[in-house]
């Protein structure tokens, strides 16, 4: 089939695509990093130390030779899936992403998980009871949402559900020794996830009434009401489908900031994920960690968007890809 | 412009609000080192962690420092970074948007591949890693929280001016022999303002917050200089016995950020009627 092909040519592209930006990013990062007055030698050393020393330590690292050498090394061995070792503690870098990457995506996943089956509906009711106190209610919630600071939300909820109510853990993916244990790390997740989910949650909830409001508006909607189908039928089946479609593109898009929140998410609640692996590599400037830190984030967010791209397809039969 | 916006804005109850709590921050603001009641410095060991009272209605931190007064002073942290740095994004933004729309082509692919580059990197690693390694200064921060944020504005931009540049008045503009420079800036760009504005009032907003999240990380304005980010880290520790040094400082980001948003949906209502309650 046509479409088929269309398709599938479409994916080769983006993909060839999807490879030039990744390039794009750790050039972006490489120069950054290289551009930066200082190096890892003195947080390697610590104190004191000699221009011989740092020279030394910048030879081992591979860091004397030409830049140019350095990042074709760096991408080389990247393209065939070797992201380096950490200059602290010698441990190749794709093994400690694989370690931490585990608590990032059930934390993330979870959040989008909840701001999906919270906005939705709620979107939804703002938008057919349109003008009403459910609208007013539903756009507050949604402002109020966009406007904390996420870390702060997660230290006011350890604050009431730790510290006053002490019913939920504060810190941690799981109680020493009980790593195992489901129910453990689901009172664990709460906090971090509910901290993450409720900025996601107020956005997709906004843009769901606004994406919905516009699809209630076209004549197909008209025409369904006019046959005299219920008001159920209509919004449910024919106008929230078509309305979802541009939803999909924001939760594509709001996946960086998604990941970008996990980084604050995960330092309040001492959550072992990706992100508070990144801010220790920056601090300690442990480059190719930071390298390979934001190699993997920017892989996952471009091949996010590739999927949201390709569903589209099959949400909505009017987008063909030639 | 005429009066017009302004009426309508002063008609929105929410938009008013928005433009009340942004006006109080701002005055706070300015007028920080008249009506804060004490220095943002002054520490007092026999004060430590006292919970709000007449003498300190935000109570006092761990080194027994006024936190009503320290809140007052870190606005001023807030506003310098957010609107440096979003004069930055909207200059950059705007510049590189509106060519990308005039003049099309392989012009306007590269930069807004450029923008899709910029907008895979998950903002707060860009801004974490740039700030780590050249060090936490206000102008650096500003510098770095634009470099993540010009993109949103060049694809909003972008958009506006591609629709403006199908109108009539702009082929009537080329045909008049009007020049590149002057189509895009008294045709395109003119046109294109409301939408800046509101953008900016926007950005502005999103600004504080994303500085809030960098000094929570340390990396923000360095103590004892107080930002609303690293008050809420220092009273992180004392939050079981004096949750007041954490709460507050977190409050005045919501609100001035809150303001932000809110003042930014009312102007985009104001200015544009056709969108009036559609977002």
């Amino acid at each position: 089939m046509g479409v088929d092909e269309g398709l599938r040519g479409y994916v080769a592209r983006r993909l060839g695509f999807a490879v030039l930006m990744l390039i794009g990013v750790s050039l972006i990062l490489f120069t950054i990093m290289r551009l930066a007055p200082g190096g890892p030698e003195a947080v390697l050393i610590g104190g004191e130390f000699s221009p011989a020393a740092a020279a030394q330590i910048r030879a081992r690292l591979g860091l004397d030779r030409p830049l140019a050498a350095q990042y074709l090394t760096w991408a080389g061995a990247a393209a065939r899936g070797d992201l380096g070792r950490s200059f602290k503690t010698g441990e190749p870098v794709a093994a400690l992403i694989r370690d931490r990457i585990g608590p990032t995506l059930q934390l993330t996943g979870g959040a989008l998980a909840l701001a999906l089956t919270v906005a939705i509906p709620l979107g939804v009711l703002a938008a057919v009871r349109r003008g009403t106190v459910w609208d007013t209610l539903g756009s507050t919630v949604s402002l109020v949402g966009v406007s904390f600071p996420s870390f702060w939300l997660g230290i006011m909820l350890i604050l009431l559900f730790s510290e006053v109510f002490r019913i939920l853990p504060p810190s941690g993916l799981s109680e020493y020794g009980h790593e195992a244990d489901p129910l453990s790390r689901l009172r664990h997740a709460i906090l971090p996830t509910v901290t993450l989910g409720a900025i996601q949650m107020a956005a997709l909830m906004r843009f769901t009434r606004s994406s919905l409001l516009e699809t209630l508006r076209q004549d197909y909607v008209r025409t369904a009401r006019a046959k005299g189908l219920a008001s159920g039928v209509v919004i449910w089946r024919h106008a929230l489908r078509n309305a979802l479609i541009p939803v999909v593109t924001v939760v594509g898009l709001s996946l960086p900031t998604l990941v970008g929140g996990a980084v604050l998410t995960e330092t309040v609640f001492a959550w072992p994920g990706i992100g508070r692996l990144a801010v220790g590599a920056v601090f300690e400037r442990d480059y190719p960690v930071i390298m390979g830190v934001n190699l993997i984030v920017a892989a996952m967010v471009i091949g996010a968007n590739l999927v949201t791209d390709v569903a589209y397809c099959f949400i909505d039969p009017r987008i063909s890809y030639k | 412009m005429s009066w017009g916006p302004l009426k309508r804005l002063a008609r929105q109850r929410r938009g008013l609000i928005g433009a009340a709590a942004v006006l109080l921050v701002m005055v706070t603001g300015v007028l920080a080192p008249l009506i804060a009641p004490e220095s943002y410095s002054a520490q007092s060991l026999l004060q430590r962690l006292q919970a709000p009272s007449a003498a300190h209605w935000l109570g006092t931190d761990g080194f027994g420092r006024d936190v009503l007064s320290r809140v007052i002073w870190g606005s001023r942290v807030s506003l310098q970074i957010g609107f440096v740095a979003t004069a930055l994004a909207l200059v950059v933004g705007t510049a590189l948007g509106s060519s990308a729309a005039y003049w099309g082509g392989a012009i306007d692919n590269a930069l807004m591949r450029m923008a899709d580059v910029f907008m895979s990197i998950p903002a707060l690693f860009l801004i974490l890693i740039v700030v780590a390694l050249f060090g936490a200064s206000l102008l650096n921060t500003a510098l770095v929280i634009s470099l993540v944020t010009w993109a949103q504005v060049a694809r909003i931009v972008r958009g506006e001016c591609l629709s403006l540049r199908a109108r009539e008045f702009v082929d009537a503009a080329h045909a008049l022999g009007a020049g590149h420079l002057r189509i895009l800036g008294r045709h395109l760009l003119l046109n294109a303002l409301p939408v800046i504005i509101v953008q900016g009032t926007v950005l502005l907003g999103q600004t504080i917050l994303i500085e809030s999240g960098l000094s929570y990380l340390g990396l923000g304005a360095q103590p004892p200089l107080p930002s609303w980010g690293n008050m809420v880290v220092e009273g992180r520790q004392f939050l079981a016995s004096a949750w007041w040094i954490a709460a507050f400082p977190g409050l005045a980001i919501f609100l001035a950020v809150l303001g932000f948003n809110l003042f930014g949906d009312g102007l985009r209502d104001a200015l544009d009627p056709a969108l009036r309650g559609s977002s």
